[in-house]
């Protein structure tokens, strides 16, 4: 085969090719949102920012699950401020919350990979008090597959 | 060439060229398809076991609990077995977030070999072919309108090649220029190919009336509706009981091979035991047998010969179509069928380049139709 047959069908193909080439382009790039688990967002209301909070979820989590937590809340609700996940893990796995924010309202997410099964009640543990105990802070947790 | 045969072969050959990227992919992506779950299989070793005797397998109810203990506290949807013996069963749990995992059972010992995830090659060929991967209200009418010229490209190719009959065994000249043997291929395959394209082009044209165009048949129902429990399944629900109700499901139904079974996901949903019984080309859904969980009571059951002729057609074209209503040898088939139809969309691009590089003197439907016409 030569490339020279295949450019002349390339080029009358002019008018169909790039809608054509489109539809599967459009496949392919669909694709990585197919196989990219989303994380399901279950909303666990608010609390104030100055309460020990423990949320609890029970479950089979396999390994390679990732845990992700998301606040809501005043800058200073949320700086500082440690998450842990328990459960049958001997030891607490804790990650810090990254604060960040516009508008008086910031938005701080976590991700943590689960190292391996966790069976049972998990428990997710706001740790520390944050600096603005009168605000509310608003909680979101998601699952997101193994893949 | 009349100046009707010429018109028949520009309409063959805009189509062929015009269509040819995405209907090469949509080909390519359905013949892989054929064998998905292999290539999920040579991948994933928890999905492999060894083979046994089809008697030394361990009752639904071990499968389950296996099952049930090696994923616990998730929902539970469906328990299926493979007809080949080299494959694990499969369960499919609802995750706590929401998604699907799949978990594999050794179908002989009852151990469990592992989980994978519910995105998987089998998902990528299926989703790719069947809608693009777009919201399948947008993606199946865009994919399904292709069997229309899909079947035009058969008519006008056969209006064209004149007294094909006798092309069957007109073996290509491979000794003579690249446009002269691949146009004799591309005719040979395309011949040879007639009944498999009109089964791919009708199957995808009822898809498209089913899917876009309302014409779907009526969904099974029970005569009894479970009454609603507390929970979807029962709490003391376990393999001894889904044992029992495998067995009044073989009572109902002596014929039944079963090979999936369908969990309540809402609490006035039945237990729905299905697979194979008598009627030919059905999918396993069309025997079904169903099950209160909560006191394993008969709510219903159907065979696949009670079915109306809608809901037999509608039956009958996931068999055909997917080339899973014979076995392995049927698939074999299907698959080789399938490269040479996704050869026909790609040889018919490079026979026009060559056509239009080669023969600079003559029209292009006039060398076309000499190509065509040998």
């Amino acid at each position: 085969m030569t490339r020279r047959p295949l450019l002349v069908a390339w080029r009358a193909m002019a008018g169909w090719r790039w809608p054509m080439l489109a539809l599967v382009l459009i496949c392919l790039g669909l694709t990585p949102l197919a196989m990219q688990p989303q994380p399901q967002w279950r909303d666990w209301g608010s609390s104030p920012a100055d309460t020990r909070v423990q949320l609890q979820t029970r479950g089979h989590f396999l390994p390679g699950s990732q845990f992700e937590v998301r606040l809501s809340g005043p800058q200073t609700a949320l700086a500082g401020r440690q998450v842990a996940v328990r459960g049958a893990v001997p030891e607490p796995i804790a990650m810090a919350v990254d604060g960040g924010g516009h508008d008086g309202q910031s938005v701080a997410n976590s991700r943590l990979l689960l190292p391996r099964d966790i069976t049972g009640v998990l428990i997710v543990e706001l740790s520390k008090v944050g600096d603005d105990p009168g605000s509310a802070v608003s909680w979101e947790i998601g699952f997101v597959l193994p893949r | 060439m009349s100046v009707t045969a010429r018109t028949w072969f520009r309409l063959h050959s805009w189509m062929g060229l015009k269509l040819s990227i995405a209907m090469s992919f949509i080909l390519v992506t359905g013949t892989l398809a054929v064998f998905s779950y292999e290539l999920d299989w040579l991948l994933n070793p928890q999905m492999r076991v060894m083979p046994a005797a089809e008697t030394q397998r361990v009752s639904w109810g071990a499968l389950y609990d296996s099952a049930r203990s090696a994923y616990p506290g998730a929902p539970l949807l469906a328990l299926s077995a493979s007809r080949d013996p080299w494959w694990a069963a499969q369960a499919v749990f609802n995750t706590p977030s929401g998604g699907l995992v799949r978990v594999w059972i050794d179908p002989y010992t009852a151990q469990y070999q592992g989980y994978t995830g519910w995105f998987n090659i089998q998902r990528f060929l299926r989703q790719a072919h069947r809608h693009l991967m777009m919201p399948a209200a947008i993606g199946i009418p865009l994919v399904t309108l292709f069997a229309l010229p899909l079947m035009a490209a058969l008519v006008t190719g056969l209006v064209v090649y004149k007294k094909f009959w006798r092309g069957f065994f007109k073996w290509p000249r491979f000794g003579r220029p690249a446009r002269i043997w691949l146009g004799d291929l591309h005719r040979l395959g395309a011949l040879w190919s007639i009944w498999f394209i009109v089964i791919i082009g009708l199957t995808s044209i009822w898809y498209l009336a089913e899917k876009s165009l309302g014409a779907a048949a009526p969904s099974f129902s029970p005569a009894v509706k479970p009454l609603p429990r507390a929970a979807a399944i029962p709490a003391d629900f376990d393999g001894a009981r889904l044992d029992r109700a495998v067995a009044l499901a073989r009572r109902a139904n002596p014929d039944l091979q079963v090979y999936h079974i369908s969990f309540p996901r809402r609490p006035h949903d039945h237990l729905a035991i299905q697979g194979q019984a008598t009627a030919l080309l059905v999918r396993d859904r069309a025997n079904a047998v169903y099950i209160d969980p909560l006191d394993l009571t008969l709510t219903g059951s159907h065979r696949g010969e009670d079915l109306t002729t809608h809901q037999r057609l509608s039956e009958l074209a996931d068999p055909l179509h997917f080339g899973t209503w014979g076995g392995m040898a049927v698939r074999i088939v299907w698959f080789v069928f399938g490269v040479i139809l996704s050869g026909l969309s790609v040889t018919g691009i490079y026979i026009y380049g060559l056509r239009v590089v080669s023969g600079p003197a003559r029209s292009a439907s006039q060398t076309a139709a000499q190509v065509v016409m040998k």
